[in-house]
């Protein structure tokens, strides 16, 4: 596909007459009496607004993982984040100005990363995380001449590392990702600093939702994180000691004062040096946990990468079990209590099926527990429903759309789903 | 600027872009409301035009995330829907590929490619690593099977 095919597919978009008065009626009448807004003088400020808020999808560690995304600054530890801001502002600027100059899309490398390289850097960022540092700084170059009398360096005119025919040493490893979190540093600093107004207008609405949560007799964040608590002891039988925890109310105003629903605390526990996270979303209204999920780097990696058939249907019985054990010992729930069960796990091809089985419970009112294990016994999720049929139409449309991205990527979707019951297993 | 002015100096602009990534006309409509409508409430004062346009780009892009995860639906992009933008037949496959990439392939493609962003930009607007714009664009390049010269 060319890139002006691209260009001109796009720009045959247009919005029509209608959509543009509609769009100016309803803006119209939702900002009723509102002043409009204006350029800024020399004493002017800035003030913009818009962050993304995020959520997590029911459908297990796919799909969640695929959309927790947390932004990278939420995940780097409290040591690393004291070494960034040792950084002096004026490196800071030199670092964005360098970034805003260079205009390229992609680094470029000397050379690839050799298999034993890049094996180390996986270990050096988990190690960097926790306070193992370079002792020097990566070096960098300013022109091609001067980079090619370099052994390891960074080329600042277009965003290239010139490696050494050798492989890289754990220093010079750890330079890397040094200056690398260094850059990312430096321009969410900008950020912070362009859109000054903007954060603190998020944190007054962060302010005006925890507000309205109390005054609609909604739990606390502080508690919200001892409920997470316990069931993090209840479900995993840890106290989160040695973990990362963040913790945030997330939700939307106008989504809350109409129901309240969707407004959550979302509470994490991190391992940086093993890359486990535990996630627990408990309702801000009442402080039930609507859903928890454990993810490991393996989990991700090995979605379709399961067991054989033949061997997924010797565990069945085996994971039924926890199933049920899980509904019974962890959710206090009496299993009679369901009037129907079933579970789903995926076929790739003769040889595999997916890592994960799904099971399902559901009442008689709609309500429904599903609960996620990989085909080894170990869970990875729980999500709880008021409506299942919201939760299958949801389902339905998330695996359509997995199913035509798949395509586009080039990667394979699932050949077959089995769905048994379990009174039947 | 009076809401009229606003509305159709940027309606169109932001229609192209909630429409790529949304992938339906009601909800790319739902997003530019919000978007106008968050604009008119907080008065936000501007340097110039560039950044009046990058602030409302990256509020719409963010409303957009929001629309995909919390109404837990994701857009069934239907091919007729999409050939009515397009004049001629090609245009609709090409379009169609673009709007089927994941949400955070194709914000970073159409804010870089079409509306020209740098990758330092874009960290900002998208709100993620540098680079995970690049690894973004790359993806999203061998998916698309971009070519950059004519």
């Amino acid at each position: 596909m060319k890139l002006q095919d691209l260009k001109d597919a796009v720009n045959n978009i247009e919005i029509d007459d209608a959509m543009q008065e509609e769009i100016l009626e309803n803006v119209s009448k939702r900002t009723k009496g509102k002043k409009t807004v204006s350029f800024k003088t020399n004493t002017g400020r800035k003030n913009v607004s818009g962050f993304s808020r995020i959520a997590v999808t029911a459908a297990g560690v796919v799909l969640a993982v695929g959309i927790i995304g947390f932004p990278v600054r939420a995940l780097v530890t409290s040591l690393v984040k004291e070494r960034m801001e040792k950084i002096s502002e004026e490196e800071r600027h030199e670092l964005v100005e360098m970034l805003d100059s260079q205009g390229v899309e992609v680094d470029g490398f000397s050379r690839e990363y050799t298999a034993e390289e890049k094996n180390r850097m996986k270990e050096l960022r988990i190690q960097y995380q926790q306070g193992v540092f370079p002792e020097g700084e990566l070096p960098q170059a300013d022109s091609v001449e001067e980079a090619e009398t370099m052994e390891l360096c960074y080329l600042t005119t277009n965003s290239t590392y010139y490696l050494p025919d050798r492989e890289l040493t754990d220093e010079e490893i750890l330079q890397i990702i040094d200056f690398q979190t260094k850059l990312d540093y430096s321009l969410s600093k900008r950020y912070e600093e362009e859109y000054a107004d903007e954060i603190a207008a998020k944190e007054q609405a962060q302010k005006e939702l925890v507000a309205q949560v109390a005054d609609s007799g909604g739990i606390t964040e502080e508690e919200a994180v001892t409920i997470a608590k316990e069931w993090l002891e209840k479900i995993h039988g840890i106290t989160g000691d040695g973990l990362e925890l963040h913790h945030r109310l997330d939700g939307d105003l106008e989504d809350n004062a109409k129901s309240g629903e969707s407004t959550q605390y979302v509470v994490t526990w991190s391992g940086m040096s093993n890359e486990q996270h535990y996630y627990f979303f408990i309702s801000a209204r009442d402080g039930r946990l609507t859903q928890t999920i454990y993810t490991t780097p393996d989990m991700v990696r090995n979605t379709k990468n399961g067991i054989a058939p033949e061997e997924m249907e010797a565990q069945l019985p085996e994971l039924k079990e926890k199933a049920i054990s899980f509904i019974t010992e962890i959710l206090d729930e009496d299993v009679e209590s369901y009037v129907e069960s079933y579970l789903i796990y995926n076929i790739y091809d003769e040889n595999r099926t997916g890592n994960s089985v799904e099971f399902t419970f559901i009442k008689e009112s709609g309500e429904a527990d599903i609960i996620y294990y990989t085909c080894n016994g170990t869970f990875t999720s729980l999500y709880r429903t008021s409506d299942i049929e919201d939760y299958r139409k949801g389902k339905v449309e998330r695996e359509e759309f997995i199913k035509e991205r798949s395509e586009l990527m080039g990667e394979t979707f699932r050949k077959k789903e089995i769905a048994i019951d379990l009174n039947e297993l | 600027m009076t809401v009229e002015e606003l509305v159709e100096e940027y309606s169109n602009m932001l229609f192209k872009i909630c429409l790529v990534i949304v992938g339906n006309e009601w909800d790319a409509q739902d997003v530019i409301q919000d978007v106008f409508c968050r604009y008119i409430e907080r008065s936000p004062i501007f340097n110039d035009k560039e950044h009046e346009k990058a602030w409302l780009i990256k509020v719409a892009v963010n409303r957009c995330r929001d629309i995909h995860r919390f109404k837990l639906r994701h857009p069934q992009v239907d091919l007729e829907e999409v050939s009515a933008y397009c004049e001629l037949p090609e245009q609709s496959e090409v379009l169609l590929a673009l709007m089927k990439l994941p949400e955070s392939l194709k914000s970073v493609i159409y804010l870089h490619y079409i509306e020209g962003y740098k990758v330092a930009e874009l960290v900002n607007i998208l709100g993620i690593s540098i680079n995970a714009v690049k690894k973004r664009l790359e993806r999203g390049r061998k998916a698309l099977k971009l070519t950059l010269s004519d």
